[in-house]
C-alpha cells in the first residue's frame, strides 16, 4: 500500500467530500474531519511501524506528474520527515476534536482542516520540489482563511500579514528552487538527487544568492528576528485551534526547509554563512524571550516564546552546517534540532489550547487582570504549570533533551555562542514564573470564582499533549531514535 | 544492588503518587513510604561500608555518554541514607503538622516527591543526571514554597527561590557542555581538562553550587523561601536541598582544583560571616534559621576548600540533623501560637516544654558546645582553615555568631509571660516523634566522623588544641554579646536586617534592567521593526513600479507577474497608509482566489505560463531586493 500518499490524499479527497456536503448534514462536516484525520494517523502509525531508523530517505512512493519537466509526484521520508509528520498527524486530530469556528463546524471549517493537513503533510513528505513548492503555499492559503474567517476582532489585518509575509518568503524560494533546477545535471526537481548531488558545491557567488534566496523564504516562515512581527499579530487573532497549528506545524516548515534544502542541498555556502546565521538564532532567542517578558496577553507571551525556541532551533542547525564541527557534535546538533522542532510542536500547541480555554470562560487573556485561577481551576492549572515549565525546558519535559542537545553541539564549535544562548533559559523561567505567579497564584478575584474547570472535549484536546509532554521528556529515545540524524544527514 | 538504587528513589515517588490518589489515607502512607524508603538507603549506605560499588543506567541518548543512573559509593551512600533519614522524620512530623489542613495530602505528596527527585540527586552517576535532578528539585521546591495560599509573600517567595537557582544553574549548564567538549564523557570521574576550559568548568560549577546553597550574594532567596510550610523550610532549606550545593562541590572536587576552589573558600567564608549577622538582626524564628542555615553551608563550603569533601560532609550530616530539629521545634511553636515572630513566641518554651527541650538540643548543636556533634565537625572545618588566616577569622566569626543568633530567640521563648498559652492538639504526637528522632539522631552523630572518613576514603579529620581553644573562646563571646549586649550602630543592624542590600541590589542591577530592557525591545518590536519592514516595502514598491516600465519594454510576458507582485505588494503599502482597508483585503483575497484557482489548474497544461510568470516575476524581485539593499 502506498501509505504515505494515503496519509496525504485522505484528508485532501475528505476536504472536496465535505465541500459537496449537502448543508442540512450539521454533524457530519466534523464527523468526516474527524475520520480523515484518525485515518491519516493510522496511515503514519504504519510508516512509523515500517520505518527501518538507519537506512535514511526510504519508502519512496514515486508516479511521473510532469514528464516534461521531470515532475513527478514523489513522497519518501527519513527521520526528520517522520518526525514531523507524526507530529502534523497528532495536532490534526486534536484540532479537529477541538474545532474551528461555530459549533457544530461548519463544512468550510473542516474542508479548510482537512486542506491544510494534507498540504503539510505533502510538504514535509515531498521529495519533488514543485511538489514542495505547491504544497509550501497552499498552507498559506488555507491558514489565510482559516484566520481570516474565524479569528478575533482584528482578524483581517493579522491574515492579511501573515498572507503577505509568507507570500514574500516563498518568492525567493521559487528563485532558489528554479536556480538548484537549473544547476542540476541533468535538470531536476527531485531534492533526492539534489541532495546527493549539490549542484552548487564550492560555487561562489552563485551559491551565496541561491542559500540566501532559501534562507529568507525559510527565515520569514519560522521565524527569525527580525521577519518575525507577522508571527503575533497572527497568533493573537488566530482561532485556538488555528494557532495551535500554525505554532505546531507551520513554523516546523521553515526550519525543516533550512536543513532539507540549505543545510543538505547547499551545505558550502551554508558552512560560509553558519556564524551568521548562527547569530541571527541567537538574537532571536534572546529577543523573543525578552520581549516575552514584557507581554501581558497570554497569547502573545507564547507566541514570543516561540520566537526564542525557534531560535534555538537555528543555532543548533547553524552550528552543524559550520566547518569545524566534529561528526558527534553535528549529530547532537541536527538530532536535538529535529527533537525542538516536535516538542516545541506538542508543549506550544498545550499552551495555546489552554490559553484558549481562558479565553472562552474569562473573555480576556490579559495576565494583569486574571487572578488566583488554581482555585476554582485546579486541574486548569496544573496542566498550565506543566505545560509552562516544559516550555522553560525543565528536565523530565519535553524541550530540556532537545535543548541540551543543542546547547552541546552548538558548544563544540562556538562556546561563545552556546554561552550566550544559554542565558535565554533564565528569561523563560522568569517569564513564565512570572505569568503563573500573576495569573494562578494569589487572591482570587471576585469576578473569576465562578469560572469552571476544564472539561470534556478540551481535556480530550489537551491532555494527549501533556502526556506526550512527559513522555518525550523521560524517553526522548522514543523520537530520537526515529529522528538518528546520523543516517541521514 | 541496583534494584536497592532504585527503589530508594522509586519509594518515595510511588507514595507521592498513591497520597494523590487516595487522600483519606494520606497519613499512613507517608509514613509508611517514608520509612520504608529509608530502608533501602541504609542497606545502600551498609553496603559502602563493605566497600562496595555499584552504577546502574540507562541509555537516555541515542549518543553514547548521555546514561542517565544511579550510582552507589561512599559519598552517594552518606548523602543519600542522610536524606532518607530527615525525610522520614520530617513526613512523620508532617503528618502531624498538615493534620487539620484539608490540602494536607498535597503538601505531603510534594515532599514525597522532593524525597524521590533529591534521592536522584545525591545518587546520581554522572553530570547529566545530576543536572536533571537538580533542576527537578529546584521547580519542586518552588511549588512547596508557593503552597500557603493565603500568604501574600508565598508566590513571590517561590518565584524568586526558582529564579535565583536557575540563573545560578546556567553554570552547571556551562560546566556541562565545556566537559563534554573537552572530554566527551559527563562522568564524574572525567580528566580534568587543562587550562582556561578546566577553570571554566570549575567556576560554573561553584556558581550553580552557590545559588543551590544560598551562599553571598546570592543567599536572599533563602529568606523569602521561609514563607513555605515549615516542614518543608526543615527538609528542604536546611537539612537537604540547601546542601546540595555543597555536595556539589564535594562530588566535583576534582574538577575544581585551583582557584575555582579557592573561591568556593572565599565565598564560604564571607557568607558565613554574612549569614550569622543576618540571622542575628532578623525578628522572625525562621527567618533567624534560614539566616544561620547559609552561614553554616558557607562553613560547609570552607570546609571543602580548606579539608577536602570528608570535612564538609561531617559538617553537612550533623548540620542536617541539628536544623532540621531546630526548624521542626519552630513549628511546634508556631502551632501553638500561629506566629513565627518572635515577638509572638515570647514564653512559647515555658509553655511547651518538650518542644524547648528539642530546640535546644538542636541549637547546642549548631552552635557547637562540647560535647555534641556541631561541636567537633565545626572544628574539623576550623583547624582545616587554620592555615588561612582570613578563612580561620571568619570562621570564628561566624561560631561567635552563632552562640549568640540561637541564644536570643532561645531567650525569648524562655522568658517568663504572665499568662501561660494554650498547646495545639491535633497532630502533636507525630510532630514530636519526628522532631524528637532527629534530637536523638543529632546526639549520636557526634560519633560518625571517624567512620566517615574511612566510607569517603580520606585522611583523619584535622583537629588542633588551637582551633579548639579559639573555638570555645568564639561560643564565650557569643553567649557575653547577648547577655551584655554591645552597642551597634544603627545602620549596620538595618544593613544586617536587609541582608546587606543584596535584595535592592540585585533588583536594580538585575531584575529591572532586564524587565525594562523587555519592555524596550516590546515597544521597538510593536512599532519600530514593522515600521522598518514596511519601509523597504515601500523602496521595494518604488524601485518596482519603475523598473516595470522598463522591463515592460524588453519582456512583455514580464509584465503579468511584475504587476501582480507590484499589486500585492502596493497593498500591503496602502494598508500600512490606511490600516485594514477593506478593498486591500478584497484585492488579496482576490489575488489568492486567483492563485488557487490558478494552481488547482496547473495539471492541464498552462503550467509553462505559470512557471514563467512566476519565475520573471520573482527573479524581477530578487533583482529589486538586491538593488534595494545595495541602494
Amino acid at each position: 500500500m502506498p501509505w504515505l500518499t494515503l496519509a496525504v490524499s485522505v484528508p485532501l479527497l475528505a476536504a472536496a467530500l465535505v465541500a459537496v456536503l449537502p448543508a442540512r448534514m450539521t454533524a457530519a462536516p466534523r464527523a468526516v474531519a474527524l475520520g480523515a484525520s484518525v485515518l491519516a494517523l493510522a496511515c503514519m502509525a504504519v510508516t512509523w511501524a515500517r520505518f527501518d531508523a538507519g537506512r535514511g530517505m526510504q519508502l519512496v512512493e514515486e508516479a511521473t506528474w510532469i514528464p516534461s519537466l521531470d515532475i513527478s509526484w514523489r513522497l519518501a521520508v527519513d527521520g526528520m520527515s517522520l518526525a514531523l509528520c507524526a507530529l502534523t498527524v497528532v495536532l490534526f486530530v486534536l484540532a479537529v476534536i477541538h474545532g474551528v469556528g461555530p459549533k457544530p463546524m461548519t463544512r468550510a471549517a473542516a474542508a479548510l482542516l482537512l486542506l491544510l493537513e494534507g498540504a503539510t503533510l505533502a510538504f514535509f513528505l515531498a521529495q519533488d520540489f514543485f511538489l514542495f513548492y505547491v504544497a509550501f503555499d497552499v498552507t498559506l492559503v488555507a491558514m489565510y482563511f482559516l484566520i481570516a474567517l474565524w479569528g478575533e476582532e482584528n482578524r483581517r489585518y493579522a491574515a492579511l500579514k501573515f498572507f503577505l509575509y509568507t507570500l514574500v518568503g516563498s518568492l525567493p524560494v521559487l528563485l532558489g528552487i528554479i536556480a538548484l533546477f537549473l544547476a542540476a545535471e541533468p535538470n531536476t526537481f527531485n531534492m533526492m538527487r539534489l541532495a546527493e548531488q549539490e549542484p552548487l558545491a564550492g560555487a561562489g557567488v552563485g551559491a551565496s544568492f541561491v542559500f540566501l534566496a532559501f534562507f529568507v523564504g525559510f527565515a520569514i516562515k519560522t521565524p527569525v528576528v527580525p521577519f518575525h512581527t507577522w508571527l503575533p499579530a497572527a497568533h493573537v487573532e488566530a482561532p485556538t485551534a488555528g494557532s495551535v497549528l500554525l505554532a505546531g506545524v507551520l513554523l516546523k516548515m521553515g526550519t525543516y526547509g533550512l536543513v532539507r534544502v540549505n543545510l543538505q542541498m547547499l551545505p558550502d555556502a551554508f558552512a560560509e554563512y553558519a556564524l551568521p546565521v548562527a547569530l541571527l538564532g541567537v538574537v532571536s532567542a534572546l529577543y523573543g524571550a525578552l520581549v516575552a517578558l514584557a507581554q501581558t496577553d497570554l497569547k502573545r507571551l507564547i507566541a514570543y516564546t516561540s520566537i526564542n525556541h525557534m531560535g534555538y532551533v537555528i543555532v543548533g542547525v547553524a552550528a552543524a552546517a559550520a566547518g569545524g564541527i566534529s561528526a558527534e557534535a553535528r549529530e547532537l546538533a541536527i538530532d536535538g534540532a529535529v527533537l525542538q522542532m516536535v516538542a516545541h510542536g506538542v508543549v506550544t500547541a498545550a499552551l495555546f489550547f489552554l490559553a484558549g480555554f481562558i479565553q472562552t470562560r474569562a473573555r480576556t487573556r490579559d495576565l494583569g487582570l486574571l487572578n488566583g485561577l488554581i482555585r476554582p481551576m485546579p486541574v486548569y492549572g496544573t496542566l498550565v504549570a506543566v505545560a509552562f515549565f516544559a516550555s522553560l525546558g525543565l528536565p523530565g519535559l519535553a524541550q530540556f533533551p532537545a535543548e541540551l542537545q543543542i546547547f552541546l553541539g552548538v558548544f563544540d564549535v562556538w562556546p561563545a555562542v552556546a554561552a550566550v544562548t544559554v542565558i535565554g533559559i533564565v528569561i523563560t523561567a522568569g517569564l513564565f514564573l512570572l505569568a503563573l505567579q500573576r495569573a494562578f497564584l494569589g487572591e482570587t478575584s471576585e469576578q473569576w470564582r465562578g469560572l469552571t474547570d476544564v472539561r470534556g472535549r478540551e481535556l480530550a484536546a489537551v491532555v494527549p499533549l501533556i502526556v506526550l509532554t512527559v513522555a518525550l521528556g523521560v524517553f526522548p529515545r522514543l523520537v530520537l531514535d526515529v529522528i538518528n540524524s546520523g543516517s541521514w544527514l | 544492588m541496583a534494584a536497592l538504587l532504585w527503589l530508594t528513589a522509586a519509594v518515595p515517588l510511588l507514595a507521592a503518587v498513591l497520597v494523590r490518589l487516595l487522600p483519606r489515607t494520606a497519613a499512613p502512607l507517608t509514613i509508611g513510604g517514608a520509612v520504608l524508603a529509608a530502608v533501602p538507603a541504609w542497606a545502600l549506605l551498609a553496603a559502602a561500608a563493605g566497600d562496595e560499588t555499584a552504577r546502574s543506567a540507562l541509555s537516555w541518548l541515542p549518543a553514547a555518554g548521555f546514561d542517565v543512573g544511579l550510582r552507589l559509593d561512599g559519598l552517594s551512600a552518606v548523602m543519600s541514607a542522610t536524606v532518607a533519614t530527615v525525610g522520614a522524620a520530617v513526613l512523620v512530623y508532617a503528618t502531624g503538622y498538615f493534620a487539620d489542613d484539608e490540602r494536607g495530602p498535597s503538601a505531603l505528596a510534594g515532599l514525597l516527591a522532593f524525597l524521590a527527585a533529591m534521592q536522584g540527586l545525591v545518587l546520581a552517576e554522572g553530570f547529566l543526571t545530576l543536572l536533571i535532578f537538580w533542576e527537578l528539585v529546584g521547580a519542586l521546591s518552588a511549588r512547596l514554597i508557593a503552597f500557603n495560599r493565603d500568604d501574600a509573600g508565598a508566590p513571590a517567595g517561590a518565584v524568586r527561590a526558582f529564579l535565583t537557582t536557575r540563573t545560578a544553574d546556567v553554570g552547571l549548564y556551562l560546566a556541562v557542555l565545556a566537559l563534554f567538549a573537552a572530554t566527551g564523557s559527563l562522568a564524574f570521574d572525567a580528566e580534568r581538562p587543562d587550562g582556561s576550559l578546566g577553570a571554566f568548568i570549575g567556576l560554573g560549577l561553584v556558581l550553580a553550587a552557590m545559588g543551590k546553597s544560598a551562599q553571598a550574594p546570592l543567599q536572599t532567596w533563602l529568606t523569602g523561601a521561609m514563607a513555605g510550610p515549615t516542614p518543608v523550610s526543615a527538609l528542604l532549606h536546611s537539612a537537604t536541598m540547601v546542601a546540595a550545593g555543597v555536595y556539589l562541590l564535594a562530588r566535583s572536587h576534582e574538577l575544581l582544583a585551583g582557584w575555582p576552589l579557592e573561591l568556593a573558600g572565599w565565598v564560604g567564608a564571607l557568607t558565613a560571616v554574612v549569614g550569622a549577622a543576618v540571622a542575628l538582626a532578623q525578628d522572625d524564628l525562621k527567618r533567624v534559621l534560614a539566616g544561620s542555615t547559609t552561614s553554616q553551608l558557607g562553613l560547609m563550603f570552607v570546609g571543602v576548600a580548606a579539608g577536602g569533601p570528608a570535612v564538609a560532609l561531617f559538617h553537612l550530616v550533623v548540620h542536617a540533623a541539628g536544623k532540621a530539629t531546630l526548624f521542626l521545634a519552630a513549628g511546634l511553636f508556631q502551632h501553638n501560637r500561629h506566629t513565627t515572630a518572635l515577638h509572638g513566641l515570647v514564653g512559647a518554651g515555658r509553655d511547651d516544654r518538650r518542644a524547648f527541650a528539642l530546640f535546644a538540643l538542636g541549637a547546642l548543636s549548631i552552635a557547637a558546645v562540647p560535647p555534641l556533634a556541631g561541636f567537633w565537625s565545626k572544628d574539623a572545618i576550623a583547624a582545616a582553615a587554620e592555615e588561612h588566616p582570613a578563612w580561620f577569622a571568619c570562621v570564628l566569626l561566624s561560631a561567635a555568631g552563632s552562640a549568640a543568633y540561637l541564644l536570643r530567640p532561645a531567650l525569648v521563648l524562655w522568658r517568663e509571660e504572665a499568662e501561660p498559652g494554650q498547646l495545639a492538639r491535633t497532630g502533636r504526637t507525630s510532630m514530636l516523634g519526628g522532631a524528637g528522632a532527629l534530637a536523638v539522631a543529632s546526639l549520636l552523630l557526634a560519633l560518625v566522623g571517624a567512620p566517615l572518613t574511612t566510607l569517603l576514603d580520606s585522611e583523619p579529620l584535622p583537629s588542633s588544641l588551637l582551633s579548639i581553644g579559639l573555638s570555645l573562646l568564639a561560643l564565650a563571646v557569643g553567649v557575653a554579646a547577648v547577655l551584655r549586649p554591645p552597642r551597634l550602630p544603627a545602620a549596620l543592624v538595618r544593613a544586617a536586617r536587609d541582608q546587606l542590600g543584596v535584595d535592592a541590589a540585585l533588583r536594580a542591577l538585575v531584575q529591572r534592567p532586564t524587565l525594562a530592557t523587555g519592555s524596550g525591545l516590546d515597544l521597538a518590536d510593536r512599532h519600530g521593526v514593522d515600521v522598518l519592514v514596511h519601509g523597504i516595502a515601500r523602496t521595494v514598491r518604488r524601485a518596482s513600479r519603475g523598473l516595470a516600465v522598463a522591463d515592460g519594454r524588453v519582456l512583455d510576458g514580464a509584465v503579468d507577474g511584475v504587476g501582480r507582485t507590484t499589486l500585492s505588494v502596493a497593498a500591503s503599502q496602502r494598508w500600512v497608509e490606511e490600516r485594514g482597508v477593506d478593498a486591500a483585503v478584497d484585492g488579496i483575497a482576490r489575488l489568492v482566489g486567483a492563485g488557487g484557482r490558478q494552481s488547482r489548474r496547473l495539471q492541464s497544461g498552462r503550467l509553462h505560463e505559470y512557471l514563467r510568470d512566476t519565475v520573471v516575476g520573482a527573479c524581477a524581485i530578487g533583482v529589486l531586493v538586491a538593488l534595494a539593499a545595495l541602494l
